[in-house]
């Protein structure tokens, strides 16, 4: 081959690898320019994306705002409702011959327990405690009618137990569905002026009556039926004779059940232990008894309506 | 008939040991607030079952653990409405445990002699 030849045929050879070559850039160009174009549609649907995300963060924040407005206006109707049950409760009897202290711990905001404190005549006291069927608002709206309902029938009634007769009688005729099921405990402290005083009890499925007379803890304990579930009842009542400085104590059964995050019961023992240590006023003893609980409580919190009413007789 | 099971609480169904009588053994706890969205449906299923059939419902609460308020007002409907079937029915408790015997004696009130309520102390079941 001459040279002229051997140059042909390098050259030749020189466009063919050109041409490869080209044929190579223009199909890295062709897949740079339709991954470009890719970009720019997801660039396009992410953008778009972003959009409804935006849109969906305003909407649930709207969503937000209605519901804590919601719950505040919730929160304020129940505080509101508290206050309202608070002031259907009475205020404890400042005499010679008794004196009265009360734990009441709602399990929520408002709860099912109710009482009522009365000084019937000079030196002869009524207390009344009943507990409603359920917890919350609905036991609470239970409580205020419960409370009225007994209002009108303590005047009338001579004996605590024809104050729960008759208020069982109101309760099952004007409310026959059972949903003003209650228990409810009744007693009066009547006081002779000399010292000398007595008891009459009447309860209707409520936990005992307790009598703390010294180191002794007496149980007053009478089988009897709920409040409203019939029209007719009948109740046996008991009657004591009570010594000065003797403690007397109607609670509800939430008191004593509540349990701790161990599974323990707060129990009635704890609730006598600290209520009848006479260095304490009895004031202060119940105050006692409350730090006690919520103590024992600790971060568990109760899941029912807990009340109190402790007596002790002066003389 | 079913068992139920509802949250803590357990109904077990016996129909089959004593064929004069349909046996719900209570275990566990019932501490929700509305029993009675689950145990309404259960009853009235309940009284159904016994409505064509001459044997009595046996109610043991020996060994459930704790009930709340709630749920006695449920039992209470039951009673009520067994005695308008007049479907029989027995409730046999603990009256050891001061809960039980609190509540159940409240029940006594529906124990009138005449064999379509009884309330049974667990020592005479």
């Amino acid at each position: 081959m001459s040279q002229p030849e051997m140059l042909e045929e390098q050259i030749r050879e020189l466009r063919a690898q050109l041409d490869a070559k080209t044929r190579i850039a223009t199909r890295a160009m062709a897949t740079y320019q339709q991954r470009a174009l890719q970009m720019e549609e997801h660039a396009a649907e992410l953008r778009a994306a972003n959009e409804e995300i935006r849109r969906v963060n305003a909407r649930l924040s709207e969503t937000l705002q209605t519901l804590e407005e919601r719950d505040r206006r919730i929160t304020s109707d129940l505080e509101q409702a508290r206050r309202f049950q608070q002031r259907i409760l009475p205020s404890l009897p400042a005499s010679k011959q008794a004196r009265a202290a009360v734990l009441y711990r709602p399990a929520e905001l408002v709860g099912g327990d109710v009482y009522d404190v009365w000084e019937r005549s000079r030196g002869v006291f009524r207390f009344f405690l009943a507990d409603a069927t359920g917890h919350g608002v609905q036991a609470a709206l239970r409580t205020m009618l419960l409370k009225a309902e007994y209002d009108r029938v303590k005047l009338e009634a001579l004996t605590p137990e024809q104050a729960l007769v008759s208020l069982n009688a109101r309760i099952a005729a004007a409310y026959p569905g059972l949903e003003m099921q209650c228990t409810a405990t009744c007693f009066d402290l009547i006081t002779a002026g000399d010292g000398a005083a007595r008891v009459r009890y009447a309860t209707a499925a409520h936990p005992p009556l307790l009598v703390l007379h010294g180191s002794e803890v007496r149980s007053i304990y009478q089988p009897g039926p709920f409040i409203g579930v019939v029209p007719e009842i009948e109740l046996q009542a008991v009657e004591l004779e009570v010594a000065p400085g003797d403690r007397l104590l109607a609670y509800s059964d939430g008191l004593e059940d509540q349990l701790n995050a161990s599974g323990d019961e707060f129990g009635i023992e704890r609730v006598t232990a600290a209520v009848r240590d006479r260095s304490l006023a009895l004031e202060d003893a119940v105050a006692r008894l409350v730090s006690e609980w919520e103590t024992f409580l600790g971060a568990n919190r109760p899941d029912d309506d807990a009340t109190l009413i402790a007596v002790e007789h002066l003389g | 008939m079913e068992s139920l099971v509802a949250g803590d609480l357990r109904i077990n169904v016996d129909d089959t040991t004593d064929p004069q009588a349909i046996r719900l053994h209570w275990l566990g706890m019932s501490t929700d607030r509305q029993p009675e969205k689950v145990l309404g449906p259960f009853f009235a299923a309940l009284l159904q079952a016994v409505a064509d059939q001459p044997r009595v419902l046996e109610l043991h609460f020996e060994k459930i653990e704790r009930f709340n308020s709630s749920t006695i007002l449920s039992i209470i409907q039951l009673i009520q409405a067994a005695r308008n079937r007049n479907t029989p029915m027995v409730v046999i408790y603990d009256p050891t445990r001061k809960w039980q015997r609190l509540s159940f004696d409240a029940l006594r009130i529906f124990d009138k002699r005449d064999g379509l309520f009884e309330l049974r102390p667990m020592e005479a079941a």
